[in-house]
């Protein structure tokens, strides 16, 4: 043919050598066919294709031509694959009738795989959720946090606002610095008004953190004061629109309502980010918020947002932390100097960002951590359940398989290999798994939400349509499917055929495997209840343990007042005792440095006692401490203001310092008599005791009571007013403490919280772990019941005859109950001995881990094994009655 | 032996009318003009390998052209077995369909009767 009667458009899809076919069909062809034949064939299909472009337009040629590159691949795989396909398709013949014929077994196995595989897939999203927490930024390994021990409390990734500028200065290595605080503050647009969290950042945020926009420029974005960017559901939420660009909003600074305009709007913040928001603004704010500006040295300048660094990546952060002593030195020693202070009080440190999710360090700014056993506990049940339901399975077709020897003998005679048989038991199991992996992933969209309820994530089903995740399921289904099916295969495939059809072979029930696998389950089933029991116990007296306090309606108001300098804690304080003589509403009013020490603001004093060094914490209190937080007096004296001596030389203590020092008769002692503070310098602080307090929680119950004092010298602000209000109704009183607040010190927001709610938040997580671990522990012995369920189903089939003639000859029913029980009773105790040390040696670590535990208690040991126990004799008990209720002679009638 | 399908048969007539010019696109255009049935090159690409197998037919290298994207060509002949079976296949056939039509034509009008 003459090319130059082709369409012009022709030869511009023509050129020589270069294939017209579409990849996917060079690809099968390829692998089909040999490399000739690939040639003159693929050379065949272009001609015809040359042939339809001449006839047809160019889009019905392509058109046609993929639609017969498909047509090709079918019958040219068939004709390769033929036999294998025959095959398999025979082995899921049997299979399917199989599961039909076995329905009850093939339920257990197929609901007991699904359960596992579904904690698994819970497993799965939840550990990426907590590995891949503030990931996501290109340069999140880069970005580090500062962090600062201040004297001798543990580190708290915060910073202080005046850190900044030196930190930019000082170190080359040091790319971009980023001041990050977050707070609740009131927004206002027309008739919305509501608190929202509110970020402070430096103009380097988008720089450092990839949060893309919806709209807006990043660039330019909180470069100024009065410029706001929301997120996609704040803009929502406050305008009713995604895209308010340009519009006005207000939001309180500082109790002062200023106006904001809209510069940005982001996109959904994941929910693996640490950082969460819902306005940002710049972080030139925060002297608005404060109502002062941050000036002068380390030790007179609050320690309370976040600061981000961006390391140079060729820096080391080692090398730069141990410059930083250097650096305080530097810019802050003659301020350490006039406080007559060391300057190792005060030690800076880099943390890495992306550690900081499942990491120690805590931060006010950021969103809450979480531990990593969490993970492993979760680990530990998901692998638990999978090996109940692989042992079930591996019981359960062991013990059907005697019903199919002639089946195997049938297929061995006309010649059938033993890797035949074994690829024929392995694809049942790997269909059967197959079917599980169906229905787990409808149970776990069943459980996600109630899951998220408990773990506080928002995970869905989208975490697993990725490769990644796919390839694990994947992997755990053809897993699971080997190692159920590798044991069955391997001992079925390896009978004689002499034996088999001698009929004198007897598999399953009786044999060491069979044992062996129901004392494994039955240790894991005991090691989870034994488990779950003692956790339980643990988490309730955590949650129900007596603080030492009342903190039912107690409010406690945070002042903002960090140093000595700032008076309006003080000033707070006496206004609300003026109200508290007024207003019946309010029992009591208190001042204190922190009820609690989240950020560790309380004092700390080392003092030297037989040769060891013992911390003493005290926290400033004042008259109406006790009183408040109705915590009893044990011996001497409260604080009072008729009381003779100076009043900032008097301590009460609690009883855990009594027993500490070993006092005999507290009260009236001077420190000086017992200990010997070891603080550098002249000063020394030895009070005298006036009274005994019994102990109670300052700290999370994850740790001790320590010694402490309790004392009304002004060492620090009043952090705190802790209110107590007369129990009904808050809110009258909370508006009048509001008002109170306004008159006194209008330039701080009234934030006021309950303890109650502060400490229901501390426990929470706790408690919602507590629950998925019961819940689990009700999965695994519902599977580990089924498996024993299915196997005494399948002795008693067995023994049908047995019983029958036993019935006749006289044999009551509790004497057949023991014959069938009999080896299960055994078993089960062999299980309860393997299983205590396990479970003795797993809680008491465990334990190890809270401050406060309860004592292991040795009788849930034997309780667990009983109720193990009870739970098979009854599974045992229902089938056994069931069997011996029939009338015998229809059991031996039917032969 | 095994007989040859029905299409097989008519498969190696194609190569036998073709003569020099038989490859995978002719026989498949000579066969759905013959048939009037569409036929997929999977189908005769097997049926082909089957037959070269059995030896009745076999293949020569032709060149490479352009409008073949620079791929060789390869053309089927019917070797001497090839025409043997299709001579039994024929004799079979002729034997089969022996005075059909005298006997349609008797069957035809005692269907009328």
């Amino acid at each position: 043919m003459d090319s130059h009667a082709w369409p012009s458009n022709l030869k511009n899809i023509m050129s020589h050598n270069r294939s017209n076919l579409p990849q996917w069909g060079q690809w099968f062809l390829k692998r089909l066919l040999s490399g000739e034949d690939y040639e003159f064939f693929s050379g065949d299909l272009e001609e015809s294709l040359h042939k339809d472009l001449e006839r047809k337009g160019c889009l019905r040629a392509r058109l046609r031509l993929h639609i017969r590159l498909s047509t090709i691949i079918i019958p040219i795989l068939m004709s390769k694959l033929r036999w294998t396909v025959v095959l398999i398709a025979n082995d899921l013949k049997i299979t399917t009738r199989n599961i039909k014929k076995h329905r009850v077994f093939s339920l257990i196995n197929i609901t007991g795989l699904a359960i596992s595989l579904a904690f698994f897939i819970l497993l799965i999203s939840y550990v990426k959720d907590e590995w891949s927490y503030d990931r996501f930024h290109a340069k999140a390994s880069r970005i580090y946090m500062t962090t600062v021990e201040i004297m001798n409390n543990p580190p708290a990734a915060v910073s202080a606002p005046i850190l900044a500028e030196p930190l930019r200065a000082e170190f080359p290595e040091i790319v971009n610095v980023v001041r990050y605080w977050c707070t609740s503050q009131a927004v206002k647009v027309g008739t919305f008004i509501q608190n929202q969290d509110v970020a402070l950042a430096d103009p380097g945020f988008f720089s450092l953190f990839d949060f893309p926009f919806l709209s807006g420029l990043p660039g330019k974005a909180i470069d100024a004061p009065y410029q706001v960017v929301l997120t996609e559901e704040s803009a929502s939420r406050i305008f009713g629109t995604v895209d308010p660009v340009g519009k006005v909003l207000s939001i309180n600074m500082g109790n002062q309502p200023q106006d904001f305009m809209v510069r940005g709007v982001l996109e959904r913040i994941p929910g693996n980010s640490s950082i969460q928001f819902d306005l940002l603004v710049s972080f030139d704010h925060i002297s608005d918020i404060f109502q002062q500006e941050f000036t002068g040295g380390l030790i007179d300048t609050p320690f309370f947002h976040a600061t981000f660094l961006e390391l140079h990546p060729e820096s080391n952060p080692k090398d730069l932390k141990a410059k930083f002593p250097g650096f305080v030195d530097k810019y802050y020693g003659a301020h350490f100097q006039k406080f007559e202070m060391d300057q190792s009080s005060v030690r800076l440190g880099l943390y890495r960002f992306q550690d900081f999710h499942l990491g120690p360090m805590g931060s006010q700014s950021l969103e809450g951590q979480s531990r990593p056993l969490y993970s492993w506990i979760l680990f530990g049940i998901a692998l638990v359940v999978l090996l109940l339901a692989c042992s079930n399975y591996m019981n359960l077709s062991l013990g059907l398989s005697s019903l199919r020897l002639k089946e195997i003998g049938a297929k061995k005679v006309l010649g059938a290999g033993k890797i035949h048989l074994i690829r024929q038991f392995i694809n049942e199991s790997l269909l059967l798994s197959i079917f599980a992996v169906v229905l787990s992933s409808f149970m776990a969209v069943m459980i996600f939400p109630r899951f998220n309820q408990y773990t506080g994530k928002t995970l869905s089903i989208d975490y697993l349509i990725n490769p990644s995740s796919a390839c694990v399921l994947l992997g755990l289904l053809l897993l699971t499917g080997l190692i159920s099916g590798i044991y069955p295969a391997l001992i079925l495939s390896r009978l004689k055929i002499s034996d088999i059809f001698s009929g004198k072979l007897k598999l399953g029930g009786k044999n060491i495997l069979t044992r062996s696998l129901l004392i494994f389950q039955s240790v894991l089933t005991i090691f989870m209840v034994a488990g779950s029991l003692i956790m339980i116990k643990q988490i309730s007296y955590l949650t129900r343990e007596d603080l030492g306090y009342d903190y039912r309606n107690v409010v406690a108001v945070p002042t903002y007042s960090f140093w000595n300098n700032d008076e309006s804690g003080d000033r707070a304080l006496a206004a609300f005792q003026r109200e508290l003589e007024k207003n019946p509403e309010i029992l009591a009013v208190a001042g204190t440095s922190g009820y609690s020490t989240p950020m560790g603001y309380s004092n700390r004093t080392d003092y030297e006692f037989q040769d060891s060094l013992v911390t003493v914490a005290h926290k400033r209190v004042d008259y109406g401490f006790l009183e408040a937080l109705k915590i009893p007096l044990l011996q001497g004296k409260n604080f009072s203001r008729e009381l003779s001596s100076d009043i900032e030389d008097v301590v009460i203590v609690n009883q855990a310092l009594v027993r500490r020092f070993g006092l005999k008769d507290p009260v009236g002692k001077n420190f000086s008599e017992f200990a010997k503070d070891t603080r550098p310098g002249g000063y020394k602080y030895t009070p005298t005791i006036i009274g005994v307090i019994q102990d109670f929680h300052f700290a999370s119950l994850h740790q001790e009571i320590g010694p402490m004092m309790l004392n009304m010298r002004p060492e620090g602000p009043y952090m705190y007013i802790l209110v107590c209000l007369r129990p009904g109704n808050p809110a009258s009183a909370l508006t009048a403490m509001q008002e109170i607040w306004k008159e006194t010190i209008p330039n701080k927001p009234f934030s006021p919280v309950f303890l109650d709610d502060t400490l229901k938040s501390q426990y929470r997580r706790e408690q919602n772990w507590g629950w998925i671990t019961r819940i689990s522990t009700a999965f695994a012995v519902l599977i580990a019941g089924m498996g024993l369920f299915g196997l005494t189903a399948l002795t008693i089939s067995r023994r049908t005859k047995e019983i029958g003639i036993r019935r006749v000859l006289g044999a009551n029913i509790p004497a057949v109950l023991s014959l069938i029980s009999r080896d299960l009773i055994v078993l089960i105790l062999i299980a309860n001995a393997a299983a205590w040390p396990m479970i003795y040696w797993a809680a008491s670590n465990w334990l190890q881990s809270f401050a406060y535990r309860t004592p292991l208690a040795l009788w849930i040991f034997p309780l667990a094994g009983a109720m193990v126990l009870c739970f098979g004799m009854i599974i045992v008990c229902v089938q056994v009655m069931r069997s011996c209720l029939q009338n015998p002679a229809n059991s031996l009638r039917n032969e | 032996m095994k007989p040859l399908t029905r299409h097989e048969e008519h498969v190696l007539l194609t190569i036998l009318h073709l003569e020099d010019n038989a490859y995978l696109v002719t026989i498949k255009e000579y066969l759905e003009e013959q048939t009037s049935r569409e036929l997929s090159f999977g189908t005769l690409y097997v049926s082909l390998k089957r037959l070269e197998k059995m030896g009745y037919i076999r293949h020569l290298v032709g060149e490479a052209t352009s409008k073949r994207g620079g791929k060789a060509i390869k053309y089927y002949t019917v070797t001497k077995e090839g025409v043997r079976k299709l001579e039994k296949a024929r004799e079979v056939q002729d034997s089969m369909w022996n005075g059909f039509s005298r006997l349609a034509v008797k069957l035809k009008k005692h269907h009328e009767s």
